[in-house]
């Protein structure tokens, strides 16, 4: 890990010397594609007056809030789902008919069920996480071995207990990656979101930047966007490590 | 421990399964094309004393994990009954725990979890202690947070063998338990197994398709036939352990079974 | 465990950031007023910025598309809006709870074409593309009059509805040929070297309009003095902007977030006028007749329930 890191820091040097000397070279505009040193400093801006901290937290604070709903309602439903046939013979054709519509189509009617603030964003970013996580989780209580289930049986582990002590955590490896997966769409879907839905954060950042002619700060916004997206990935990352789910890696 | 000796054991009627009905449904997974007969067990018929280790073992693909199935109660029988104590057997019981072909420890769970899984009913010290003297007896002493994917192939099946003990089962239900191991873990395995019987007075079924194994261990051994499996040969051995293989009788049931399976190895 | 700890823990320091953060507050009593970065709506940062009861009492929202300004209005998310006059007229014909108080400004609109391939003639602009506001405004409508009265074939004009701020580079990047949109940017395409101004739309339209300020009927009931107060705030504003323009434009730039050069350059043509911005029955059955026959609606609602004050 620490070796990785070190390996990343002229790596990205590399790439922001690269980026300047194509811009300079070829003489690209500042309006049409701004230099490193004045995305640097639009952050700088940023930093300075609360507006990056202010739009992070709050798109942070968003996605956090729709995608713990879409957890805690989706993973239960989905463990249901796979468990009950008849279940899944009523809902799944529902739950594959919702997924496959992008979060993005319901901004209208999220515009006009919650007006503008938290609440749509977080209604979109539920969505983007709901459906896949229903799917996924469904499709990982199926993939669990019988062995598993029989033992349980045998043991005489009944309703809850069973979801409890056998399916959630012989779904939990899959789970985990469908979490990675649906927190990675919710960052996309938030920023879409927040350039529409609502009047802060750092969609709205862009769109704002844009409005005012700011190509730097569009800049420095994506830069920011494509870090905190990063470090998500990352802690989510940290849940395959848990000592119960790390089997699964070594199954592979 | 002590048990009556008429009433415990396990009485197997006239046990028939087809998987007919089922190929309606699973057109396209079914190994049946339609019309042909998917007979697996054709009428099975044995019972096993109270304490007996009772081995079977068959050609493979024969259905001696279907009866498997049936008689632990995971699976309905298409005809016939399988009688438990007198009881009709209906579904799994705890009193009546399975070993299966897979490894059946949950791998989310450290070595210790697991085996505690089969202390239900004991309380926090109690159950504790409990579970450190099984660790003990399966050899695992060191190895409690372990989790299964740290064990060896060996080690994994103790664990499984102690959480199955623990419960303190009337029947040790056991699908070709060490059909993965490496030889010499098999061997030391077989000993053990002996040990346990000894210990536990337990009437234990186990499958194999290792004749050896099915000689090494069994009190009876039960042979099968080729698919639909029927009953092909019934017969008990009284040999004490260690038993060798290659001398007295047991060289001469050993010649019987290759002969009746139709195998020519020069023994 | 410790996962579901972690996860408790970082809902909870984000929630505490969140609320937290300025602005981020309490029950809102302000009225909520949507509006654009148009001069059309230039009235609202003069009057944030001059009129303590704005200060106290309204709370401007941004919006950079039209659509979803609509649609705060018919969720009943604003209190009032500073809108286009062809969607206050189709929302009226939807049955929108709204009502006409003020008109943003007049004239200030322009059609622009590309500096690089320009355009001497309307008869050229067939087989061209012309991006306009959205479909419901007197933009497109003034647009549709002008080819019509020159006779050219309206199917061959393709017309894309664009966010006003994406207009001067979509010039520049030749996606389309020419744009009209109210001010500043047609200004801006000019600044910017892309464009130039094809027709001023005051030259057809003497006394154009181009947005409306709307309120709904619930804000106004709940709180008729307070409404009542902001209309009369922002109306004062125009009188004030037509003298003071070039401290208007400061701002409006200001607020806006724009180029205090961009909204001093238009300001200071005094093409966009502040005065007579009281609507008037007539006009709006004018427009609404041209949306009939541009088939942006199929009757022209009774106007005039929408006007009435008393």
């Amino acid at each position: 890990m620490v070796l990785k890191k070190a390996g990343l820091f002229p790596i990205v040097l590399a790439i922001l010397l690269l980026w300047h000397l194509v811009t300079a070279a070829l003489n690209v505009p500042e309006f049409m594609f701004p230099r490193p040193l004045s995305v640097a400093g639009a952050l700088w801006e940023m930093l300075k007056n609360g507006e990056l901290y202010r739009n992070s937290v709050s798109s942070l604070f968003r996605v956090t809030v729709g995608f713990y709903l879409a957890v805690v309602t989706a993973i239960p439903m989905g463990l249901l789902i796979g468990r009950q046939r008849c279940l899944r013979t009523i809902l799944n054709p529902l739950v594959q008919f919702l997924r496959p519509i992008s979060p993005l189509a319901w901004i209208p009617m999220a515009l006009m069920w919650f007006g503008i603030g938290d609440k749509p964003a977080i209604f979109l970013i539920f969505l983007s996480s709901f459906f896949p996580l229903v799917v996924f989780t469904t499709s990982s209580v199926l993939n669990i071995r019988t062995t598993y289930l029989r033992v349980a049986e045998n043991f005489g582990l009944k309703g809850f207990k069973v979801y409890m002590k056998v399916i959630l955590p012989a779904a939990l490896p899959e789970i985990i990656t469908a979490l990675r997966i649906t927190l990675g769409t919710a960052w996309l879907v938030i920023v879409a979101a927040e350039m529409i839905a609502v009047k802060s954060g750092l969609g709205y950042l862009i769109i704002d930047a844009r409005n005012s002619l700011r190509m730097d700060m569009v800049v420095a916004g994506m830069v920011v966007i494509g870090t905190v997206g990063l470090i998500l990935d990352y802690m989510v990352r940290l849940l395959e490590r848990m000592p119960s789910v790390e089997w699964s890696r070594m199954r592979r | 421990m002590e048990q009556d000796e008429t009433l415990n054991k396990i009485e197997v009627r006239g046990l028939k399964k087809s998987y007919i009905e089922r190929r309606t449904k699973k057109r396209f997974f079914s190994q049946c094309r339609p019309q042909e007969d998917c007979k697996v067990l054709d009428g099975l018929t044995f019972s096993i004393p109270s304490g007996t280790f009772a081995c079977f073992i068959g050609p493979s693909g024969c259905g001696k994990s279907t009866m498997f199935r049936i008689v632990s109660g995971f699976e309905r029988p298409s005809e016939g009954s399988v009688l438990i104590d007198g009881q009709e057997v209906t579904g799994p019981s705890n009193r009546h725990v399975c070993v299966f072909q897979e490894d059946g420890l949950f791998p989310w769970l450290t070595a210790r979890q697991n085996i505690a899984m089969g202390t239900e009913g004991l309380k926090g010290q109690q159950a504790r202690e409990e579970v450190e003297e099984y660790l003990e007896l399966v050899g695992l002493s060191g190895f409690g947070d372990h989790y299964p994917h740290e064990l060896s192939g060996g080690m994994r099946r103790r664990a499984e063998v102690a959480r199955a003990l623990i419960t303190n089962p009337d029947i040790l239900f056991m699908d070709e338990p060490f059909g993965a191991l490496d030889f010499v873990t098999r061997l030391q395995m077989r000993e053990e197994m002996v040990n346990v019987h000894q210990m536990f007075d337990m009437t234990i079924l186990f499958i194999t398709h290792d004749i050896d194994e099915a000689l090494q261990l069994g009190d009876r051994i039960i042979m099968l036939s080729d698919r639909p499996a029927k009953v092909a040969w019934d017969m008990e051995i009284h040999e004490p352990h260690p038993r060798d293989l290659s001398a007295g009788d047991l060289r001469q049931i050993r010649k019987e079974i290759y002969h009746k399976m139709g195998l020519h190895v020069a023994l | 465990m410790l996962a579901v700890a972690g996860a408790i823990f970082w809902l909870v320091v984000i929630s505490l950031l969140r609320f937290t953060l300025p602005g981020a507050s309490h029950h809102e009593t302000r009225l909520k007023v949507g509006f654009l970065p148009i001069t059309c709506h230039l009235l609202l940062p003069v009057a944030m910025e001059r009129d303590e009861f704005f200060r106290k009492h309204v709370l401007p929202v941004k919006y950079t598309s039209w659509p979803d300004m609509i649609e705060s209005v018919k969720g009943g998310e604003l209190d009032a809006a500073l809108i286009l006059a062809p969607i206050a007229i189709s929302m009226m014909d939807q049955g929108v709870p709204v009502k006409i108080a003020l008109l943003g400004h007049r004239n200030g609109t322009g059609l622009v074409v590309s500096s690089k391939r320009p355009i001497n003639q309307v008869k050229e602009f067939e087989g061209k593309t012309v991006a306009i506001p959205i479909r419901y405004s007197t933009q497109n409508i003034a647009l549709l009059s002008l080819l019509e009265k020159e006779h050219v074939d309206m199917q061959r004009v393709t017309r894309v509805e664009l966010p006003p701020p994406d207009m001067p580079s979509a010039l520049a990047s030749g996606a389309i040929d020419a744009y009209i949109v109210g001010e500043p940017y047609a200004t801006q395409a000019r600044l910017m070297g892309v464009g130039t101004i094809f027709q001023k739309i005051s030259s057809i339209w003497p006394g154009f309009i181009s947005s409306i300020l709307i309120v709904r009927k619930d804000a106004l009931k709940k709180n008729p003095t307070q409404m009542d107060s902001f209309i009369k705030g922002l109306y004062l504003q125009g009188q004030w902007i037509e003298n003071n323009r070039r401290l208007a434009a400061d701002m409006g730039a200001r607020f806006f977030g724009l180029s205090k050069r961009l909204i001093e350059t238009v300001l200071m043509e005094k093409e966009v006028s502040y005065r007579n911005i009281l609507p008037k029955k007539e006009e709006f059955q004018a427009i609404g007749k041209k949306m009939v026959r541009y088939g942006l609606l199929t009757k022209v609602p009774d106007i005039e329930v929408y006007l009435k004050w008393y």
